[in-house]
């Protein structure tokens, strides 16, 4: 009997894995349906907001860059958009930086993407710190200043590094907590539209 | 697949395929476990544990001016894909030295376990166009059923081949799909061993 177990296991697996899948696939017509019936954006008072979620518009922002120039997000439609929350005291933020900076010379143009690294300058020690970081490091992309820490209150951004990646109508696809690596990165802006 | 659910756990946040093949080892194990001996199961748990930790730490070599720069670095990041590349070799070393005791059944369960669970563990959580979710989960459902069935050299290239269609379909690169080009790799090592035994 002995020699069924695994057969026996595996056939119950894949029955349960299509049992999610059509599962799956039926709550989303469902979703589908409710949202073709009510109009558009009525909708959007039903759910119970907790942040900002997958296919959210995050509320635009103009800020100054390290560099002295405006940023606003809303200009980036048309680009996918990686933004970015960090600070200078943050180790896993620094260590991210690098691997952002590499990413954002070599696949930039190709990929369709910009990068935003909003720096918590509030909640730095003193301007200098960020300038001297970012030119050791030879980073390229904006690096817009919350200099009142009111971006970061509005983006619920707790944990640093935080990122956020949205697509090129400017929504949210991905919220990521922690620090990326290249690959990663590009897994990520490659799935998306 | 393209990867479109990232999950977090406190602080770190993780892309789907990291849930998919930590998912797919584990049942892996528990299936080889319940259906061989016990070496069967423990072997393969090797492998898991050498694939792991040569993945995490390959950073050292991927990243090498990062890291001493910031030795942090090795505690946040991994060998990425490249790491992938070295993890499985030193897989496959190890799989290499220990040829002799396997069980070409198991290896056979093994392989098609490993890479049918991924893909479809990879469509219930990932959210793709769904007529390729739809044949990625029917192609690998029937290629696992035809090599645990009967696990031949015949059924596992018959797996293969498969599995090269279900690569075709992703919307992305096939020099892109690690799980493809190491199934291959996998199926031919085990067959060429089975038949220098025989």
């Amino acid at each position: 009997m002995k020699k069924n177990i695994g057969m026996l296991l595996i056939v119950a697996l894949l029955v349960i894995a299509v049992a999610t899948y059509t599962k799956q696939q039926m709550a989303k017509d469902r979703e589908l349906e409710i949202n073709e019936s009510l109009l558009g954006k009525a909708m959007d008072l039903n759910y119970k907001q907790t942040g900002l979620r997958k296919g959210d518009t995050p509320p635009d922002f103009t800020l100054t860059t390290v560099d002295g120039e405006e940023v606003t997000l809303s200009d980036y439609k048309g680009k996918k958009v990686i933004l970015n929350f960090w600070a200078s005291w943050c180790p896993p933020c620094k260590a991210e930086m690098p691997h952002m900076q590499k990413y954002y010379e070599k696949k930039a143009k190709e990929q369709n993407f910009e990068i935003l690294a909003v720096n918590l300058t509030s909640e730095e020690k003193g301007d200098r710190l960020v300038e001297k970081f970012l030119q050791s490091y030879g980073i390229t992309f904006p690096v817009p200043m919350d200099e009142d820490g009111s971006l970061a209150k509005t983006y619920q951004v707790i944990t640093i590094p935080s990122t956020f990646i949205l697509n090129t109508d400017g929504q949210i696809e991905h919220s990521i907590i922690g620090p990326m690596n290249e690959d990663l990165l590009e897994t990520y802006v490659e799935g998306i539209n | 697949m393209n990867i479109t659910a990232i999950y977090s756990i406190g602080k770190m946040s993780f892309p789907s395929p990291w849930l998919a093949l930590v998912l797919t080892f584990i049942l892996t194990g528990i299936i080889l476990r319940s259906q061989f001996s016990k070496t069967a199961s423990a072997q393969y748990s090797d492998f898991v544990l050498t694939f792991i930790l040569v993945w995490k730490f390959s950073v050292i070599l991927t990243d090498f001016k990062m890291v001493l720069q910031q030795p942090l670095t090795i505690l946040y990041f991994n060998g990425g894909k490249l790491g992938v590349v070295l993890a499985s070799l030193a897989v496959f070393v190890q799989a290499y030295r220990k040829r002799a005791t396997f069980s070409f059944a198991a290896s056979a369960w093994a392989i098609a376990l490993t890479q049918s669970g991924y893909q479809i563990i990879m469509v219930l959580v990932n959210d793709n166009a769904q007529w390729i979710e739809l044949t990625t989960l029917f192609i690998s459902s029937i290629a696992l059923l035809m090599v645990v069935r009967k696990p031949t050299i015949a059924t596992l290239q018959g797996f293969m081949g498969l599995h090269f269609i279900i690569a075709l379909l992703q919307p992305v690169a096939l020099t892109q799909q690690l799980s493809w080009l190491l199934t291959i790799v996998a199926t031919l090592a085990v067959v060429k061993w089975q038949k220098e035994l025989k």
